[in-house]
């Protein structure tokens, strides 16, 4: 089920088989002006089914939102074997947001087979600026003071020194600075009249923010080079060791700063090898611990920081899982952020579409009954194979 | 009009007796003085809600505790916040209480620097927007009733001229404290813009007219204020010119509002020029950066005068807000002063004082209203491109209609009338059913609801729906029969 069935252009609709790629997608109404918004880093491989599951999100939902905000409608087949139809193409169905809960359902409720889009004009103009700090606290505090000034950049994306260097170390090498602190990855995009004003207003808060320099891409070329240093940061920690734990939490963006400082303790504190590359602008956290499965002592620090980890995003009003989903690898933390009447209700919504637990029954739920037993080694974590 | 008393009318069971903290009960009694905004618990699509008890959580125990003893004791409860958009939806079935929303009320968290707000359900919209423009945001709702509370705009979904701009309230819902009907409260989502941990819950209390829970709480997100917004009126008599030049000025990257009105919803909403006789008017709101907003009002001034059509001399006020930035190293960038609630446009005082309207105001006043009482309001939904089509076929039957190209929604209005009103209906059936459009007959007689549901037909997804109702509010408490299918 990989094909684009319809493209409707003058509606800004596109119908599609949730095996197309998201990229593919994006390419397919290319000719039009056109465009899929929700650009996950992996969209070059990522399907929309897939999308749809996870309520994919990527760098620029800052501006443009994520899956579900650009998903008008869905044809589902439910465990029985039935299949219906969610949500409409005029995007004002009447009666229950049934395809706004399906979205991000993780595969639980059913299987969508075919998926109705809203597509997005391309932009006039984009203008991407590559900054650089002193250190990744004053490159987040300059993420708030952006938001804060009314700004909606396209996306607002940090990387940290360790990943700069990794990146600089590897086939990604794209000419960021070894001895900055971090870098910020502003993009803007919208009118090219509203353009230039906004690239003097983002330089002038990071300046303030305590930015050594503001580069501004000259050509595509460049924008390119800046955002695949962006891109290739996962792969380029494979330089650094031969695992990698991936986190994906949330916090209000006014408390990065603050929550930075206490991720990096985290992993100081446990000896780990921590790099940092996120969606700032939403707040999106990804600590990244590079680490050796095969060192049992290692895998036990690792797993006792990432609960620290998530601890603390929660601790500021954050959640667990931004983009990246529950899953069966973060079910055990749900409780962290919901009470047992909050998984409740959850349960009622699933048990109307998935009454046997035939679809992912292992997925977003916990296994355990009380709060108490959250903790990851009590349920054999650190044994658990990666 | 309400007179507080303890205790139910005879016959029925004591629910204040032995709880803490009881929410304060009324009962709904013609009298003096009545309250306007009360009238409309009077009666229900012709269901009658006299001596009916009122019930006023103040707080979300309250709340929860009221709905738990109404599900032991099998009572249905009618939901109300504002009552803006209580008119919408099939007749119920009986009423036992009116659970109201008022005592939910005021701003509880906001986060100024991030543009995040939580917000008890039974606040007025009115005052939360002062207090978030304030801080230099917006709210990113803009229903068409006056008086909505930030609850019943949710529970409704309801939507108003700037729905272009903004998007659907689910758009701007981060998370909900909602009381179910079984009386349990429950948290979804939360305070952060971007969050999958578990079911996207809101999605589902959101557009669910208060069949499902109530909602308590919300976090908001909110929008940056705009630096200019300008209005622009245009009319002509070329239907078909209007209509692309509409949905062109529509996709225009600061468009926050593109309503075209018939010639005579334009003349009720006070848009048409002098001479207005058979012009269509399009009310075109740009809102954003000072660079955009002059470009796209200067484009449409070029393609106006292109196509012939005529600018629309109104007393209007034009907001610019100098955006002043103060840059200094500290962890808050000061937003620009803002003007003072009363000189802004579309900020409106939540106690007495001047309310000033300006284009953008008057269509959504229309939009909320009917052309008589017994008249008719339809809401049609449709790709862009079928919006002709949809027109032509209402033509001869809705003397009004309201169109909002960008987003494909067109409201038709009929006067009623039994004939009339029910050609009208007919009319906006067919219509919908030809151009694959949804249909929500917003507002009609309680005699023309009478075996027709308002919210039109469904496929096995409503088995889906029947479902989450029975298994959410098990004992049928909330607004029984209100919803799609007779939910």
């Amino acid at each position: 089920m990989d094909r684009v069935l319809e493209v409707n252009p003058l509606d800004r609709i596109a119908v599609v088989q949730p095996g197309v790629v998201n990229a593919d997608l994006s390419r397919a109404v290319s000719e039009y002006g056109l465009f899929y918004a929700p650009d996950p880093s992996s969209q070059q491989v990522c399907t929309i089914g897939g999308n749809v599951a996870e309520n994919a999100g990527g760098p620029h939902t800052l501006k443009y939102g994520t899956t579900t905000n650009h998903v008008l409608a869905v044809e589902m087949v439910l465990p029985d074997g039935e299949t219906v139809r969610l949500g409409s193409s005029t995007n004002f169905a009447n009666g229950y947001d049934l395809v706004g809960a399906a979205v991000g359902s993780e595969g639980t409720l059913g299987i969508v087979t075919e998926v109705t889009v809203r597509l997005t004009p391309v932009p006039e103009g984009v203008e991407t600026l590559l900054v650089i700090f002193p250190d990744i606290v004053s490159a987040c505090r300059a993420v708030g003071q952006i938001i804060r000034s009314g700004l909606v950049p396209a996306a607002l994306e940090v990387i940290d020194q360790r990943t700069i260097r990794a990146v600089e170390d590897s086939v990604y090498a794209a000419g960021l600075p070894r001895d900055a602190g971090a870098v910020l990855i502003a993009e803007l995009d919208g009118p090219r009249v509203s353009l230039a004003p906004q690239v003097e207003r983002i330089g002038r808060i990071s300046a303030s923010a305590g930015a050594s320099e503001v580069k501004v891409a000259r050509d595509e070329e460049e924008r390119a080079r800046f955002w695949r240093a962006r891109k290739g940061a996962f792969g380029a920690r494979g330089r650094l060791a031969p695992d990698l734990y991936v986190h994906d939490a949330v916090v209000p963006r006014a408390k990065l700063p603050e929550i930075l400082a206490q991720v990096c303790e985290i992993c100081d504190r446990h000896k780990l090898r921590l790099s940092n590359v996120f969606h700032a602008g939403d707040g999106n956290l990804h600590p990244n611990i590079s680490f050796d499965r095969r060192d049992p002592d290692e895998l036990a620090r690792v797993m006792k920081a990432g609960e620290e980890i998530l601890r603390a995003c929660v601790a500021v009003g954050g959640v667990i899982t931004g983009e990246h989903g529950v899953g069966t690898e973060k079910r055990e933390y749900l409780h962290l952020v919901f009470g047992e009447e909050d998984l409740a209700a959850m349960r009622r919504l699933r048990d109307v579409f998935n009454p046997d637990g035939a679809c992912n029954p292992s997925k977003i739920f916990p296994t355990t009954r009380f709060c108490t037993e959250s903790d990851p080694k009590a349920r054999g974590y650190d044994q658990v194979p990666l | 009009m309400l007179s507080a008393s303890r205790g139910v009318p005879g016959g029925s069971p004591d629910t204040s007796s032995g709880l803490p903290g009881t929410p304060t009960q009324y009962h709904v009694d013609r009298g003096e003085g009545v309250d306007e905004a009360a009238g409309s618990l009077f009666e229900l699509d012709g269901h009658s809600l006299e001596g009916c008890p009122v019930v006023c959580p103040g707080d979300s125990d309250a709340l929860g505790r009221s709905l738990a003893i109404l599900s032991n004791h099998r009572m249905t409860a009618l939901v109300r916040g504002g009552g803006s958009s209580l008119g919408i939806g099939n007749p119920p079935g009986p009423i036992d209480v009116v659970l109201e929303t008022r005592g939910l009320s005021g701003v509880t968290d906001f986060e100024f620097d991030d543009g995040v707000v939580q917000v008890r359900a039974g606040t007025p919209l009115s005052v939360l927007r002062q207090q978030v423009e304030a801080e230099g945001w917006v709210l990113r709702l803009d229903p068409s009733g006056a008086g909505s509370t930030v609850g019943g705009t949710l529970a409704a979904a309801a939507v108003g001229p700037r729905v272009l701009g903004f998007g659907k309230p689910r758009d701007c819902v981060l998370g909900l404290d909602v009381v179910l009907g079984s009386g349990e409260l429950t948290s979804c989502g939360g305070r952060v813009v971007k969050n999958v941990t578990g079911y996207d819950m809101a999605k589902l209390y959101t557009g669910s007219f208060g069949t499902l829970g109530v909602i308590a709480s919300a976090w908001l997100r909110l929008a940056p204020i705009a630096e200019s917004k300008q209005i622009l009126t245009i009319s002509s008599d070329n239907f078909e010119n209007m209509f692309a030049l509409s949905l062109e000025a529509s996709r225009r990257a600061s468009a926050r509002a593109a309503a075209l009105l018939s010639p005579l919803a334009a003349q009720r909403a006070r848009v048409s020029g002098a001479d207005a006789v058979n012009q269509w008017v399009l009310v075109f709101e740009v809102a954003g950066d000072e660079a955009a907003t002059r470009c796209d009002a200067d484009w449409l001034k070029d393609r106006a005068r292109a196509s012939g059509a005529e600018f629309v001399e109104l007393v209007e006020l034009v907001e610019l807000v100098d955006r002043v930035e103060l840059v200094e190293p500290v962890d808050r960038v000061e937003r620009a002063e803002h003007v003072e609630p009363a000189d802004r446009l579309d900020a409106q005082p939540a106690g007495p004082g001047p309310v000033f309207e300006d284009a953008v105001d008057r269509v959504r006043a229309l939009q909320a209203g009917t052309l008589a009482t017994g008249g008719i309001r339809a809401r049609l939904a449709a790709l862009p491109t079928a919006l002709c089509s949809i027109v032509d076929a209402l033509a001869d039957s809705c003397s009004e209609l309201v169109l909002h190209p960008g987003v494909g929604l067109v409201y038709a209005f009929s006067a009623g009338g039994r004939q009339a009103g029910v050609a009208a209906i007919d009319a906006c059936s067919h219509a919908a059913a030809k151009a694959g459009a949804s249909l929500l007959l917003e507002a009609l007689p309680p005699a023309a609801k009478i075996g027709r549901d308002v919210f039109g037909e469904f496929g096995p997804e409503l088995e889906l729906m029947r479902g989450l109702k029975q298994r959410f509010d098990p004992a049928g408490v909330l607004n029984p029969r209100r919803f799609v299918g007779g939910i």
